[in-house]
């Protein structure tokens, strides 16, 4: 047998072999055909494809499946925001809202070093692992823990522990998709529009003296900010300043006037 | 066996937490400036069954009621009473003649709780469930609480106790399990005498198990031994070993009709009907780096500072201070906390003996597996939980983990596992209400295996 003939024997039991496999790959494909809806997978297209789960959804493609069978709004994306809702809602001929503000994580807490320890811990670096033991480490019960809980939530990478032992989060990553207020076991962490200039940055409900031994920049209560607040905007319940952000008109005579250094204008 | 020591030091204050027992907390039934007496009741339960009043343990004034710190780490509500000169006490009265449902009133109002934290009259009357053998588990080493001029006397006074947990539950059946090298209690049960014969110690072997002592002895009451145990939890094993019933993972002993009290709650049961004495003192025992190491009789809302000063005070500087055990307990940030009803011991380290090292990398050595006495795999669910995978701890059967904490102490990489495990059971118990439950693979009934 000489070498063309290998040749030719070979190509030719080869190239049945792959004429009759494509043969039953086309009818297969045709016989067991799945309908899918083609609006599926042009919403999968704009989609971020990030499979966050911030919607609430397995993923990127459930949530699409969900939104054209009308089970999602069109709003429900909250990395994409209004771009991504304006594209969906082109696709499925649905009305779209006007722009939202986008809104941003404020972490409530000053607290980090400037809050004193109970006792020293060793153990699972997690917020909700130290909770188990006590109510954590720190003298105050609100306060941050700094384990870095929402950092691990976060998917972006948008949050890391600064050198106060307390989260920072960094705007020009984080999407508002708000798993890190989910993940924070003292709720310390909020969303609000960028136009909300003025925070109280404490949660702690505990007595001003209490506060004003353990942590030097918690909220005492005082309501200095509220008598000077000009247009009323801030009222103090069980020790801890709130403000109004529909009357809040930025001023920063609050700020100015806190003993504590608790109310601050946000990056 | 050493003496027991009796702390009868005034202290500067007594801290009362509503909250001793796994349930709900009671409310308090005096206030500020109120003048209570030695075993008057100051914290009541309301409707909740899962609840043990909370008696005064001093006669003195209550200056404050706030949280404070307790020894399970929280803070909880609490009575403060700073005592008088002067100790007078409520007059006790002796309780004869009660029938089955009195006997559970009257142990519920004496405040009496396990070690490990339920009620006793939770023990003996389980919501919808039959007991038929009452057992006192005399196995650990938290000997007896009081003062005996004789073994003989502790003997039989245990038998008395379960002759009146027996009645309480309403059953015909009780045994007393001790340990098989614990020579001293079998001597004094054997010097002891029931229904005028003599009581003899059964070896627990084989297929002889109390059911047949029972039979064979043709008695109500037996008293066995049987091979030392580890862990107080683990009380699908003991029932299986005592009693030859199998008690299935996610049931526990109430379920095949078996109720287990400890010797401490025994001791304050008999004290509670026959004297009238509420449950206000307990016996705990002090070791570690303390001048005297010692068990003593404290009374219940002690702070922990006391007690080591009623023990000589530390040796040096103390590094930790652990409460109940050191592989299971929990350590304490302020030795301000006080002595609970469920607290067993107090161990004191040196700053120089803490361990204090940071976790690394599981090497994959295998000793938590080697020494879980429920057969799980710790490391592998540790792995599991700090990625946040708790769906597939479940399957590993995370839920029946029992919380010895031998895995952690075993670890040559120092990992948190016994926490990790504990976070894991939280985590999944908030999202599967029926958690245990769920974790069974065989998702079998509890009264399957030979329930009543």
């Amino acid at each position: 047998m000489n070498t063309t003939t290998i040749l030719i024997q070979a190509i030719a039991a080869l190239g049945g072999l792959a004429m009759v496999i494509g043969i039953v790959l086309v009818m297969a494909s045709k016989v067991f055909k799945v309908e899918t809806n083609p609006l599926v997978d042009e919403v999968l297209d704009v989609l971020p494809g990030a499979n966050c789960g911030a919607c609430g959804y397995a993923g990127c493609g459930e949530f699409a499946e969900q939104v054209v069978e009308d089970n999602a709004p069109i709003t429900g994306c909250p990395l994409g925001g209004f771009e991504v809702e304006e594209k969906i809602g082109g696709i499925l001929g649905k009305e779209v809202g006007g722009e939202e503000e986008p809104e941003y994580p404020i972490v409530h807490c000053k607290g980090g070093t400037n809050c004193t320890d109970r006792f020293n811990y060793i153990g699972v670096e997690d917020c909700k692992a130290v909770m188990l033991l006590s109510e954590g480490e720190k003298e105050c019960n609100y306060g941050c823990m700094g384990r870095g809980t929402c950092v691990r939530a976060c998917p972006f990478g948008a949050i890391i522990i600064d050198e106060n032992k307390l989260p920072k989060i960094n705007n020009n990553l984080c999407t508002s998709c708000g798993l890190c207020v989910a993940s924070c076991p003292n709720d310390l962490i909020t969303l609000s529009a960028i136009s909300e200039k003025v925070h109280v940055l404490c949660n702690s409900h505990d007595k001003g003296k209490f506060v004003k031994s353990v942590c030097s920049t918690g909220c005492i209560g005082c309501k200095l900010c509220a008598k000077v607040c000009p247009e009323d905007a801030i009222k103090v319940t069980k020790f801890l300043a709130e403000i109004d952000p529909e009357k809040c008109t930025a001023c920063g005579d609050c700020i100015e006037k806190c003993p504590q250094n608790t109310i601050e204008f946000r990056d | 066996m050493s003496k027991i020591e009796v702390m009868d030091k005034t202290v500067e204050k007594v801290i009362i937490p509503l909250k001793q027992h796994e349930g709900a907390i009671c409310t308090p039934l005096v206030a500020k400036g109120d003048k209570v007496l030695v075993g008057q009741k100051i914290g009541d339960c309301n409707e909740s069954p899962f609840c043990a009043s909370v008696h005064s343990s001093v006669a003195g004034e209550v200056i404050s009621i706030e949280e404070v710190p307790h020894p399970n780490g929280k803070r909880v509500e609490s009575i403060i009473v700073q005592p008088d000169e002067e100790q007078r006490s409520v007059d006790f009265v002796k309780q004869d003649d009660l029938n089955p449902s009195e006997l559970i009133e009257a142990i519920k109002n004496a405040g009496i709780v396990e070690n490990y934290g339920v009620p006793t009259h939770m023990v003996l009357a389980p919501l919808n469930k039959n007991i038929d053998t009452v057992i006192i588990n005399a196995t650990s080493s938290e000997w007896i609480q009081g003062d005996y001029s004789d073994p003989g006397d502790y003997a039989s006074s245990i038998i008395s106790s379960l002759k009146i947990l027996m009645k309480a539950a309403n059953v015909s059946k009780g045994a007393i399990v001790l340990r098989n090298d614990d020579a001293e209690s079998i001597n004094a049960f054997e010097r002891t005498t029931y229904n005028g014969e003599h009581v003899h110690v059964a070896p627990l072997v084989g297929n002889r198990k109390i059911d047949y002592y029972f039979d064979d002895m043709n008695t109500d009451i037996v008293v066995v031994s049987q091979k030392p145990m580890y862990g107080k939890s683990l009380f699908n094993l003991f029932t299986e070993r005592v009693t030859g019933r199998k008690v299935s993972k996610t049931c526990d002993p109430s379920d095949v009709g078996v109720a287990i009290c400890g010797l401490k709650s025994a001791k304050a049961v008999h004290d509670a009907i026959n004297d009238g004495k509420p449950f206000y003192e307990t016996v705990i025992k002090v070791s570690g780096a303390v001048n005297t190491p010692q068990r003593i009789l404290v009374k219940i809302g002690t702070p922990i500072k006391d007690v080591i000063e009623a023990c000589e005070g530390y040796v040096g500087e103390p590094g930790k201070l652990i409460v109940n055990g050191p592989l299971t307990g929990t350590a304490q940030f302020t030795d301000e906390v006080p002595v609970t009803k469920d607290m067993i011991s107090i161990y004191v380290q040196n700053e120089e003996d803490m361990e204090t090292l940071e976790a690394i990398e599981c090497i994959h050595c295998g000793r938590c597996v080697d020494n879980c006495p429920v057969d799980l795999v710790p490391a592998r669910i540790a792995t599991l939980v700090d990625r946040g995978r708790y769906d597939e701890c479940m399957e590993l059967f995370v839920m029946n983990c029992i919380e010895c904490g031998k895995c952690s102490a075993v670890c040559p990489s120092k990992r948190h596992i016994l926490q990790l495990i504990k976070y894991a059971k939280v985590s999944l118990s908030r999202v599967y209400p029926d958690a245990v439950k769920e974790s069974d693979s065989m998702h079998s009934s509890c009264m399957m295996n030979g329930g009543q």
